[in-house]
């Protein structure tokens, strides 16, 4: 099995025998380019905005909540529990379990994923979770030498005491430090995983060029049908309330296939193929669902979006090919779902890079890939086109790491809707080898 | 103190403090009233004082004293029924000596004493714990201090002004005394009236440990002022100055209308030329004077009916409030921002509504800048501030509103408008859900003629600025239920503002008896008086604003919508005022658009723009500014104009009682507190003199200044309203 593991949930091919956990309602903020809408706001602020926003939405009694589950991917060392803080912050009771989860990119399936098995165990009926960042607010860091040093001062009893730990330091361990982007593991950034997997899976720069463009024209078109109208709220952010944002800054709605090639590579200058243009940008923002068990939101008289029909995470090693962890977390989910892609009616993935989402379709659809690292005889089906990404994904939309998860399982779940009803799958691929798969269902 | 007055409270609050001795020979002297919720300092407490002392000082085993409180507060206030039942200034001198001599004990025993302070430490409790050697206090956020008898027209009598200036120096003596505000446990802490500061679970014990800590050192030393408050005081060239400012400052804000804050300078003048004994005897002699003044009469009657008021339901019937945990605001603009700050402020998670998200934003800047500005005596974190406006969420759409508990509209004042919102709203809302419209002038009644269910609706009108009025006029319609008007005058008292509630009818009591006394001042100025004279003349005589300012803040185009409003229902009562129409037709519009009866200029960096005088305004009006009407006169028209109607309104029942009348003109209108308000106003000079008045006028401006005919007969059988 390639020396992955699979972590799996499902309610089986008999779904009605255990109770469904249903998704009442979501919302997300507008996605903001990096320090631009959100500047002056937290990963903490967004994420008290949007759970605030939901729940009044939903014209639901906080104190029916239960439990919140949140996430944010760019540690906080203010508030290192954003879960509890949001319950604090929002004039929710103060008796509301609260826990904060992180797996990356995808930290807001976790966190769903977290409260419905908690709802499954029977321990609560009503949860809300989500996941926020602001990479506006970066945590500088200081050299390891300068924390030691005043770790040493703070416990030293007299003043020379105090002082002669920082006369060791050089003038370089003085300087702050921006955390490194990089993959503890591997030393490698993101973007080096996504050009290595490009070159060694031969997919060339038009390809990737022209999946970002089809993600910009098809946000483009969403936003301007109206189609996100009902998932995204307005913000009025601070300080002074005066540019109230109410869509996605990232998507270019005068999006040309021509413009891609200006861009130059961002990881390999010489011979790469990964650009600002074809990955998603650095972004602001945050989401929050709204989850209850079938029967609570059956009793409170709600008429849910859609239901968890099963899941599965899956991690591979690091230091191959990092982002494919949709093409391995994806079969086991389906399989606990009880159905084959092909019964699937909507199919979003983050896009990460275009590269990395060309590589798992192709791999969704090899045969060969399914033989050699998945040991199943069947590849996992082709992608039909027009049911995959079909509002753009996070190229064109933007990617709150946190809030990425959230964002695309409102997306599925209202776009199910809007077919008819049916079954859908939200995968995502995160850092460290990790990758998610979910199968919602709509009813019709 | 009349001798029968000190035996009848002895035998009411038989015992009024314990004395309690520990084994580690601290005596912790408890204040503990039976009879009432809060320690007040009365003669009897302050024999019991004498007492515990006398027994401290003798009892060898008593190595130091605690004097704590075994209620909520520590004391609240000097015994104000004590003072209202004192007919003569010498035995209010003599009541003023006997507890000066008390705390004068504390100060002199030679064990050292120790004021552990948990709650609101007010006036003579200030006083008293000012009298300790060392006082330590809760860090709990309702302990403050406080010196409010000038809030009275008294002045504080046991030396506590004294005490103040001694420890903390001149500055904050005169601050603390001439405008009674409360400080909170740090500030204090900070200017040296507090020594330490210890959670109140500990508090005693720490207090007791403070008093141990200073046995056989003899008292600390008390002047705890800082190196530069000394330089300046003890330069009689600097001290001159200090207090000629205060002065300014006290006649500015007082218009010469509170003789007690300026008495008040008068005893620290004389403490700090002659110092402490010297001082101490001119206080008693001046708090002996103040007491029996008229003004602080009326102060202390306004305080006995806002408490009686703070525990009154406005109305007959018996009916529980609805709990109120979320509320909907419709409209943002500044009475709908200041009733979100209110209710945040409350606890009420508030959703806003507004038009589009601009203006939503407009809203949510200014409830922020409300809630950064206003703070409590307690020293209010930035966390709880945090906390504060997260209960607010904005919106521009009708999404969450099923959650609501009550909806406060706050559109524009038009009929129709208020109409399609209550219909749009209703339809979103559960039956348990009270509608409330802020409106000023439209009859609830006519609004809730949209309502299928008009039982909840009412009125709630707020005035601007929310934050600082502290009146919320409860409107009940004839359809109003009860349990509608409960849960509105709850939700007021949580918005710490004072509810009264009045009859639906045309402007219901304020906006009807402030529009004729505003259209008054606008007719004055027709007849060519001028601008500024009218304005001043109504501030002499203690309004803290003039009426033509009030138009102008009000906006013209609002004041002559009431006007006209008023005018259709009462057309031969409530004149037109053509100054306003031609002002008007000037493009003239308020404070808003720069011009009214005054220009304004906004100027770069200020908040508020600059007010100035525009002769210009008089070529407008067609008059030349050059009738010279005499003061009184500008202020008996504006005046007995409102008063008439209030004494119609009392007559009509659209009040439930005087006092109410008095109340809302004093808390909403901005009446002279120190006057009682517009009834205790015909009182004072008697209806048949105020008749006399209302009549010359309606002999010479017609029928318009028709004395109400409660005034009339009241002057027949020579009735007042208060007894």
């Amino acid at each position: 099995m390639g020396g992955k593991k699979v972590a799996v949930n499902g309610n089986g091919s008999a779904p009605g025998k255990r109770e469904r956990v249903a998704i009442v309602k979501g919302l997300r903020t507008p996605f903001a380019r990096q320090g631009s809408a959100y500047a002056h706001m937290s990963a903490l602020d967004l994420g008290r905005l949007v759970v605030r926003e939901l729940l009044a939405r939903a014209e639901l009694q906080p104190s029916e909540v239960d439990l919140l589950v949140y996430g944010q991917v760019v540690p906080s060392v203010e508030a290192p529990n954003i879960a509890r803080e949001i319950v604090l912050g929002t004039g929710m009771p103060k008796d509301i379990q609260a826990f904060s989860v992180s797996r990356a990119c995808a930290t807001s399936l976790q966190a769903m994923t977290s409260a419905a098995e908690a709802m499954l165990a029977g321990q609560c009926s009503v949860a809300v979770t989500g996941g926020a960042d602001s990479m506006s607010e970066v945590p500088l860091m200081f050299s390891r030498g300068l924390s030691r040093a005043v770790a040493e001062a703070r416990s030293a009893q007299t003043l020379s005491a105090k002082v002669r730990p920082f006369a060791k330091l050089s003038w370089r361990e003085l300087l702050p430090v921006v955390p490194s982007a990089r993959e503890p593991s591997t030393g490698l950034l993101m973007g080096e995983c996504a050009e290595k997997m490009a070159k060694e899976a031969g997919i060339g720069r038009e390809e990737q060029d022209a999946f970002a463009h089809r993600s910009h024209v098809r946000a483009a078109r969403a936003w301007d049908a109206g189609v996100f109208a009902e998932e995204v709220m307005h913000v009025i952010p601070p300080p002074d309330f005066d540019r109230p944002i109410a869509a996605d800054n990232v998507v270019r709605r005068d999006s040309t296939p021509e413009a891609y090639a200006k861009l130059e590579p961002a990881f390999d200058r010489a011979y790469g193929t990964v650009t600002a243009g074809n990955s998603s940008p650095l972004t602001d923002g945050a989401g929050a669902l709204l989850l209850m068990t079938e029967s609570k939101a059956r009793a409170l008289g709600y008429e849910p979006l859609g239901y968890l029909r099963s899941w599965a995470y899956a991690a591979v090693d690091p230091g191959g090919w990092m982002l494919m962890g949709p093409s391995y977390a994806t079969p086991t989910a389906l399989e606990a779902a009880g159905v084959k892609l092909k019964d699937l009616d909507v199919i979003d993935m983050h896009e990460a890079f275009a590269a990395q989402v060309i590589c798992n379709t192709k791999a969704f659809a090899s045969k060969k890939f399914a033989a050699d690292r998945l040991g199943r005889t069947e590849a996992i089906g082709e992608i039909d086109p027009e049911r995959f990404n079909v509002h753009g994904g996070s190229i064109a939309l933007g990617h709150p790491f946190a809030a990425t998860g959230t964002r695309i399982i409102i997306t599925v779940l209202h776009e199910l809707r809007r077919r008819g009803g049916g079954l859908g799958l939200a995968t995502a691929c995160a850092a460290g080898g990790l990758g998610a798969a979910i199968v919602l269902e709509a009813p019709s | 103190m009349s001798s029968a007055l000190v035996v009848e409270s002895e035998r009411l609050d038989a015992r009024v403090l314990s004395f309690d001795l520990r084994r580690d020979g601290i005596a912790v002297v408890s204040l503990e009233a039976r009879r009432d919720k809060h320690n007040a300092i009365t003669p009897a407490l302050c024999a019991q004082l004498v007492g515990a002392i006398e027994r401290a000082e003798q009892d060898p085993s008593v190595a130091g004293v605690v004097l704590a409180s075994a209620r909520t507060g520590f004391v609240e206030c000097t015994n104000a029924d004590v003072l209202k039942a004192i007919k003569f200034a010498t035995d209010a001198e003599r009541f003023a000596r006997e507890v000066s001599r008390a705390f004068a004990r504390i100060a002199a025993l030679r064990k050292p004493v120790v004021a552990a302070v948990h709650g609101p430490a007010f006036g003579g409790g200030f006083e008293l714990a000012l009298a300790a050697h060392a006082v330590v206090a809760s860090d709990h956020p309702k302990t403050s201090f406080a010196l409010p008898e000038v809030r009275l027209g008294l002045i504080p009598a046991g030396n506590g002004v004294l005490r103040v200036a001694q420890r903390a120096g001149l500055r904050a003596a005169i601050d603390l005394a001439t405008t009674g505000k409360p400080v909170g446990v740090l500030s204090a802490r900070r200017a040296g009236l507090v020594d330490d500061v210890c959670p109140q679970a500990i508090l005693l014990e720490a207090a007791a440990r403070r008093a141990k800590a200073l046995v056989g050192r003899g008292p600390p030393p008390t002047d705890r002022r800082d190196g530069l408050a000394r330089l300046v005081e003890e330069n009689p060239i600097a001290r001159a100055l200090v207090f000629q400012r205060a002065r300014r400052h006290v006649r500015a804000r007082t218009h010469g209308h509170c003789p007690a804050a300026e008495r008040i300078l008068d005893v620290l003048e004389r403490y700090a030329s002659r110092g402490f004994e010297a001082a101490a005897e001119l206080e008693a002699k001046i708090f002996g004077e103040v007491v029996v003044s008229e003004t602080a009469h009326r102060l202390i009657e306004v305080f006995f009916a806002t408490r009686e008021l703070a525990k009154d339901r406005g109305m007959s019937e018996l009916a529980e409030p609805r709990p109120v945990q979320n509320a909907v605001l419709v409209g943002g603009g500044r009475i709908g921002s200041g009733v979100a700050h209110a209710s945040v402020s409350a606890g009420v998670a508030v959703r806003l509504k507004e038009e589009d998200d601009a203006r939503a934003g407009l809203a949510m800047k200014s409830v922020r800048r409300l809630v950064e500005e206003v703070c409590g005596a307690g020293a209010e974190t930035a966390l709880e501030r945090q906390r504060t406006i997260a209960l607010l969420s904005v919106t521009a759409d009708v999404s969450g509103m099923r959650t609501a508990d009550i909806v406060i509209e706050a559109v524009p004042e038009t009929l129709a408008l208020k109409q399609t919102v209550l219909r749009d709203v209703e339809r979103l809302i559960e039956s348990t859900c009270v509608y409330a419209s802020t409106t000023c002038s439209i009859s609830i009644a006519q609004i809730a003629q949209a309502a299928s269910r008009p039982d909840r609706v009412l009125g709630m009108h707020y005035f601007h600025p929310v934050s600082k009025v502290e009146l919320v006029e409860i409107v009940r319609a004839d359809k109003t239920e009860p349990w509608a008007v409960a849960t509105a005058v709850a939700l007021a008292r949580r918005q710490r503002k004072t509810p009264v509630v009045v009859k639906d009818g045309p402007g219901f009591f304020t906006t009807r008896i402030m529009t004729p006394l505003l259209v008054e001042a606008a007719l004055l100025v027709g007849e060519g008086a001028s601008i500024e004279s009218v304005d001043s003349a109504l501030l002499d005589w203690g309004f803290p604003l003039g009426p033509l300012q009030v138009i102008d803040d009000v906006g013209l185009e609002m004041s002559l919508h009431i006007a006209q409003l008023l005018h259709a229902a009462f057309p031969e009562r409530i004149a037109l005022p053509m100054a306003i129409d031609k002002l008007l037709a000037a493009g003239r519009r308020g404070r808003t658009s720069g011009r009214g009866f005054h220009r304004y200029e906004s100027l770069a960096g200020a908040r508020e723009a600059r007010k100035s005088v525009d002769a210009d305004v008089y070529a407008v009006l067609g008059v030349a500014p050059t009738t010279r009407l005499p003061v009184e006169e500008i202020q008996m028209r504006c005046a007995l104009a409102l008063v008439n109607e209030a004494v119609r309104c009392v007559g009509d029942g659209v009040v439930r009682s005087p006092r109410d009348a008095d109340l809302a003109a004093i808390l909403g209108l901005g009446f002279p507190r120190f006057r009682g308000g517009p009834m205790r106003y015909v009182d004072a000079i008697g209806a048949a003199e105020t008749l006399r008045r209302v009549q010359s006028y309606a002999d010479r401006f017609g029928e318009r200044w028709r004395p109400a005919p409660l005034l009339v007969q009241m002057a027949k059988k020579g009735e007042r309203f208060y007894p």
